[in-house]
């Protein structure tokens, strides 16, 4: 059985765990904990560990999908959840200026870091208010060479497109190993 | 989207390059600590560029690079206020450039050299004879060889990360070194780079999996 992993990070609150939910076969298991600082007015509970979905390609391949850690505090989970990931999701909460400048961060400090393909999914596009993917683009300094993905996140269609888009990119170039058994 | 916070959390740099993008006009209210001195200041835009700032006894640029230069404090943005004048005339480009130059030097390396895995050769291109060097450049200069990366020359030289990068830098901007590569993790539990012609068939089948889901 080859198991194929990728990531879904983002900044708190950007759509991780929803993105995953829209496509997973399994119920998304979550561990989550109540929060208790200021996180509290965006949401209630928030990723501790990690989130975990599951897809089924045939009798002999499965797609395992990661949604690490929110908050900066959890950090030392990328180590871990990274291990054998051939691509990732790094989701942004387009409708947040707080989020776009959060997601530079992630992606000047974890994907040199990583060195795996990459697309962006500019969630939220459904939001009065929201930036489109080019004026996310812009507001993270990246150039035309990072793909950036229109993203609503909770519809399926939506993210089956986001998921497409990184596997070209990984297909494109060549990172993955026809022999990779990538899950831990 | 309200636009609030601490600028411990979001640069004043960040602020305004967010309310440049989505083209706001208003007023930019900021609440300031710099050395224990505590001030107001604001700083007006129109359809997202900067026409005026505030702050004490300042006004114009100079006054824009002394809120950027602020350690602690809180922002705010009230739309379509207007400034009772105009002070800055330049553009925004230029303005935020300046003014990150002022107080980012660290950033402003990490932009060029984001990564200590970078590994670096020498030029061929450059001329040396109205070029002169410190010492510390020419210790650089004389452990580049196109395979080590500038954390192990920083390694080598026993020095902090920081001062290599900068020693670098500036080796790149004048065109004495120039990027070759990017040192690959040796971590085997890394997928590592294959043969970009030959296509992971199973990578193929996740995507028609995905196109038929």
């Amino acid at each position: 059985m080859k198991r194929v992993k990728i990531l879904v990070t983002g900044p708190f609150s950007s759509g991780k765990t929803s993105l995953i939910k829209s496509v997973s076969e399994i119920p998304v298991v979550s561990t989550e904990k109540a929060v208790t600082d200021e996180t509290r007015v965006i949401k209630n509970q928030t990723t501790v560990a990690l989130d975990f979905g599951r897809l089924t390609i045939d009798d002999d391949l499965v797609l395992y999908i990661f949604g690490t850690p929110g908050q900066e505090r959890f950090s030392y989970m990328w180590d871990v959840l990274s291990v054998g990931a051939v691509g990732m999701v790094l989701i942004v909460d387009s409708a947040d200026y707080k989020s776009i400048i959060e997601a530079r961060r992630y992606l000047a400090f974890f994907l040199p870091k990583l060195q795996i393909p990459c697309v962006i999914a500019a969630n939220k596009q459904d939001m009065t208010g929201s930036l489109s993917p080019e004026q996310v683009g812009q507001m993270l300094g990246i150039d035309d060479t990072v793909e950036i993905v229109p993203c609503m996140a909770k519809d399926r269609e939506s993210v089956k497109n986001v998921l497409i888009k990184l596997f070209e990119l990984v297909e494109r170039t060549g990172l993955a190993q026809e022999d990779q058994d990538a899950i831990v | 989207m309200e636009l609030a916070g601490n600028i411990k959390d979001f640069s004043v740099i960040e602020i305004c390059q967010f309310i440049w993008i989505s083209k706001r006009t208003g007023k930019l209210q900021l609440f300031l600590e710099q050395s224990g001195r505590r001030f107001e200041a604001s700083v007006f835009f129109m359809n997202g560029g900067i026409t005026a700032a505030f702050a004490d006894n300042q006004n114009g640029k100079e006054a824009f690079f002394a809120i950027c230069e602020a350690e602690n404090g809180s922002f705010r943005f009230i739309s379509d206020e207007n400034s009772p004048e105009t002070n800055i005339i330049v553009s925004m480009d230029q303005l935020l450039l300046e003014a990150s130059g002022r107080i980012k030097l660290y950033e402003t390396l990490r932009r060029e050299i984001p990564s200590t895995n970078i590994i670096y050769s020498l030029s061929l291109e450059f001329e040396t004879y109205d070029l002169v060097f410190d010492s510390k450049q020419w210790q650089v200069i004389g452990l580049i060889d196109g395979e080590k990366s500038l954390g192990d020359i920083s390694k080598d030289l026993g020095w902090p990360e920081f001062d290599a990068i900068r020693i670098f830098y500036s080796l790149l901007q004048v065109g004495v070194i120039r990027r070759a590569a990017v040192k690959q993790r040796t971590d085997t539990t890394q997928p590592k780079q294959n043969d970009p012609k030959s296509k992971p068939s199973f990578i193929s089948k996740i995507i028609d999996y995905l196109r038929k889901l």
